[in-house]
């Protein structure tokens, strides 16, 4: 079985439930980020909570059909859900990826009623904070204020930096090297955030008006598989965003 | 390496052993992902001219005996998973014979946009801004700079 560091820095093992919490501004690619974490989950035969705390986007409900969500955006019924969800998280030991939209608030109030890091260590839940970020300035200082707010600041956290919200062909390095070379990410980083660039996918737009998982997508499966050219393109993508994980020792942490 | 080991070392029986014990470990594989392994190139070309209908794949598959490794029936959902897998798994393998192909067949596989993993240090082996100039440095690649 393979070893895993806790949140709390300390080994445990790889059956432990994860909870992946989505961070980010909109159309920072999270959702299309933690869509590709549930499939690849369930594409290795773990199960997983899909919970999508963004009511206004949806992405994750309609790509999902079991995918949980609250009632209303009022703060009263997103703590309900919330609650519940880590109840089911805790009973049946299973992972959960949750998209919080914008969800710096929903987060902030939440840990004013519970510390979550800390009930995660306490029911062997293992918490990681998937960030991903375009390069504009506020996509930084709302990582900034979810992570010096310190209420979700678990031992493991990914910072992605999406190449895919670049407008047309936007140089990379030029677009982020503002973001990069700010003082606050080179203290996030620092303080242990792993940074890694998730390529842009030139059939991305194709494969969500399918709706297809990216792996079954990646097999030529499905009940209208793409061409080859896409095909291959995406097993592409998917390999170099698992290499890049690896590479920070990030791959284990995912659910 | 001490006198000892190296004595030992030059026993046949010692690579005899390594042999057996490499060929058992593979055995521990399902015979499916050896099957497809295997015959990895022409599934591919097969999968190429028709897609494939896992549902099929995986009832032809079982009426010739293959099971899952506890001796369970095939799913469609597995079988597929495996396909993924065994082509991972090959393509690994190529990545490793690299060393052994020619300097000039070496440059033409280097041409790639997304080159296959290397052996690089982790995350964890790298300062915050080894992995900060690390990232750039492949921002620098994508667009269209020299490493």
């Amino acid at each position: 079985m393979m070893a895993k560091a806790s949140g709390n820095g300390q080994d445990t093992t790889a059956s432990a439930p994860v909870l992946a919490v989505g961070l980010g501004r909109g159309s920072s690619g999270k959702s299309t980020g933690l869509s590709e974490v549930i499939w690849r989950a369930r594409d290795q035969g773990r199960g997983v909570i899909v919970a999508d705390g963004d009511m206004r986007s949806r992405t994750l409900s309609g790509l999902f059909p079991d995918a949980t969500h609250p009632e209303t955006e009022e703060m009263v019924d997103i703590k309900t859900w919330f609650n519940q969800l880590l109840n089911r998280m805790a009973r049946e030991k299973t992972s959960c990826v949750i998209d919080l939209g914008g969800g710096d608030r929903a987060l902030r109030d939440y840990g004013r009623d519970l510390r979550l890091v800390e009930f995660c260590q306490r029911r062997g839940i293992e918490p990681v904070a998937l960030y991903f970020l375009g390069p504009e300035p506020e996509d930084l200082s709302h990582i900034v204020s979810i992570w010096d707010g310190g209420y979700f600041k678990p031992a493991r956290n990914l910072l992605v930096m999406n190449e895919g919200t670049l407008k047309g062909d936007t140089n990379p390095l030029k677009a982020f090297d503002r973001t990069m070379g700010h003082p606050d990410f080179q203290r996030i980083v620092s303080e242990g955030a792993k940074p890694i660039m998730m390529l842009r996918l030139a059939c991305m737009n194709l494969l969500k008006s399918k709706g297809t998982s990216f792996y079954a997508a990646a097999s030529g499966d499905g009940e209208s598989p793409l061409d080859p050219v896409e095909e291959f393109q995406v097993q592409d993508w998917l390999e170099d965003l698992e290499a890049k994980r690896a590479q920070v020792g990030a791959a284990t942490w995912l659910p | 390496m001490s006198r000892f080991a190296m004595g030992k070392a030059d026993e046949p029986s010692i690579a005899t052993d390594l042999r057996t014990a490499l060929r058992e470990g593979a055995a521990m594989r399902s015979p499916l992902f050896q099957w497809m392994l295997r015959n990895h190139d022409m599934l591919v070309e097969t999968f190429a001219e028709s897609r494939p209908n896992w549902t099929r794949v995986t009832e032809l598959l079982t009426s010739k005996g293959f099971s899952s490794t506890d001796g369970k029936p095939l799913n469609p959902q597995s079988v597929r998973q495996m396909w993924f897998r065994v082509r991972k798994r090959h393509a690994a393998m190529r990545v490793g014979r690299k060393p052994r192909q020619t300097a000039k067949s070496e440059e033409a596989a280097s041409v790639k946009a997304h080159p296959a993993p290397t052996p690089e240090p982790k995350g964890d082996d790298l300062s915050p801004q080894e992995l900060i100039d690390r990232v750039k440095a492949e921002m620098a690649i994508r667009s269209g700079r020299k490493p």
